[in-house]
């Protein structure tokens, strides 16, 4: 299946790596994966990602609080292979991992988050219909203390507690299980002058069957 | 409407001696408290806009920037007139200074904003005397929050003095010196606003 995923780094071609990886998943449904793509591509996407103007995007809802620089690109801008990469390799790659066939939602473009000084994402599930896996592709050089704000955290229930947390990365994908269970995750207000950047999304699955299955 | 006790002969003596001293001054209580809470209701329902400009020097901001009109019976341009008008007359007698509105007779407020910040800035221009913040703020918030407004000794000095948001109170600094200050990062979501002005 990953054969044709022409996106992702060659070693994932390699089926006792992703039994390796399956492994990982099922000790907590959450995990990292460090050299993504081909050689070269994340910073092609990094590059490409920044070329264009961002836009102030805040929310104060029930389910989302944010605060955040975002740039929505139509396909197949800002680079020729970021489809491929959010709507056919990384599915490609969680479903392997996980062992679970899920798909993308349809999408026209891709979003890409940039995390300046005063930007935020409140504590939130990602619950919504039929979403099971949110996942994350970093692309960000720079890298800072936690204390100051713009790792992703991932809470206990009570939606404070810090049970585990990710630097921002860079040519990392970041995925977990949000459902059945209540993920809580964050990224802290950023409170220094750096830049994370990233671009994410969710898939979906058949929710009737319980992950302890798989 | 400046509160009745403002207007006291002793109490405007006592404030001139202490801006003499330090060239900044804290008033508690300045607008009568009706006008105060009216002030608030209208700057609830006013769109304040996101002002970013993320870099070392920059600031990232919520605001609602209005000129008060002479005949508009709108509460913002009534408090507008009040500050131009009345509240201006008064830190005449305190400062000591013939004060007057500032040729575009703007007036700003700032929304605290969760992510909110302004890097050193040094509050000197061509023709300010005296810079005021009128702080509407129904609750404030430890200093660990940030948010409190910082003066400075310098663009990378000591923190000289601290202001917390606070209610219905008007601060006034002299600014025909050098003015700096900071607003560290409001980390937390809060509520209240903040009038700005100058007098020249």
């Amino acid at each position: 299946m990953l054969d044709d995923a022409t996106t992702l780094h060659p070693r994932f071609r390699d089926e006792s790596l992703i039994a390796t990886l399956h492994q990982q998943w099922k000790a907590d449904r959450c995990m990292r994966v460090t050299e993504l793509l081909r050689p070269g591509l994340a910073e092609e996407l990094h590059q490409a990602a920044l070329s264009g103007p961002f836009a102030w995007f805040e929310r104060r809802e029930a389910d989302i609080s944010v605060g955040i620089w975002r740039r929505f690109t139509n396909f197949p801008e800002p680079h020729t292979e970021i489809e491929a990469v959010i709507s056919r390799d990384v599915p490609a790659l969680i479903s392997a991992v996980t062992g679970r066939e899920l798909s993308p939602p349809d999408s026209e473009g891709v979003a890409f988050d940039r995390f300046e000084k005063g930007s935020y994402l409140d504590a939130h599930t990602d619950q919504a219909s039929h979403r099971v896996v949110a996942w994350v592709i970093g692309l960000t050089h720079d890298s800072w203390p936690a204390e100051e704000g713009g790792h992703l955290e991932f809470l206990a229930p009570d939606g404070k507690t810090v049970v585990d947390r990710r630097e921002p990365g860079f040519d990392t994908l970041d995925f977990y299980a949000i459902y059945p269970m209540l993920r809580w995750h964050r990224v802290p207000l950023l409170t220094t002058h750096h830049t994370r950047l990233a671009t994410n999304g969710w898939l979906t699955g058949p929710v009737h069957d319980p992950w302890e299955r798989t | 409407m400046i509160q009745a006790r403002l207007l006291r002969d002793e109490v405007i003596s006592e404030l001139s001696e202490t801006w003499h001293a330090t060239g900044a001054l804290r008033v508690e209580h300045v607008l009568d408290e009706a006008q105060a809470a009216a002030a608030l209701e209208a700057l609830r329902a006013e769109a304040h806009a996101p002002e970013l400009q993320p870099t070392a020097d920059g600031y990232q901001l919520w605001r609602f920037p209005w000129v008060p009109e002479p005949a508009c019976s709108h509460t913002m341009c009534a408090v507008g007139r009040s500050l131009l008008g009345e509240v201006r007359e008064w830190v005449q007698q305190v400062t000591g200074q013939p004060l007057a509105p500032l040729g575009d007779r703007m007036l700003v407020s700032d929304m605290h904003h969760k992510g909110m910040y302004i890097e050193p800035y040094d509050d000197r221009e061509p023709g300010r005397v005296v810079a005021f913040q009128l702080g509407l703020t129904p609750a404030t918030w430890p200093e660990a929050w940030g948010g409190h407004l910082e003066e400075l000794e310098g663009p990378d000095g000591a923190v000289r003095r601290t202001w917390a948001p606070a209610w219905n109170h008007l601060d006034l600094f002299d600014v025909r010196k050098p003015a700096w200050r900071r607003l560290p990062i409001l980390r937390e979501h809060v509520e209240g606003y903040v009038i700005s002005g100058w007098y020249g």
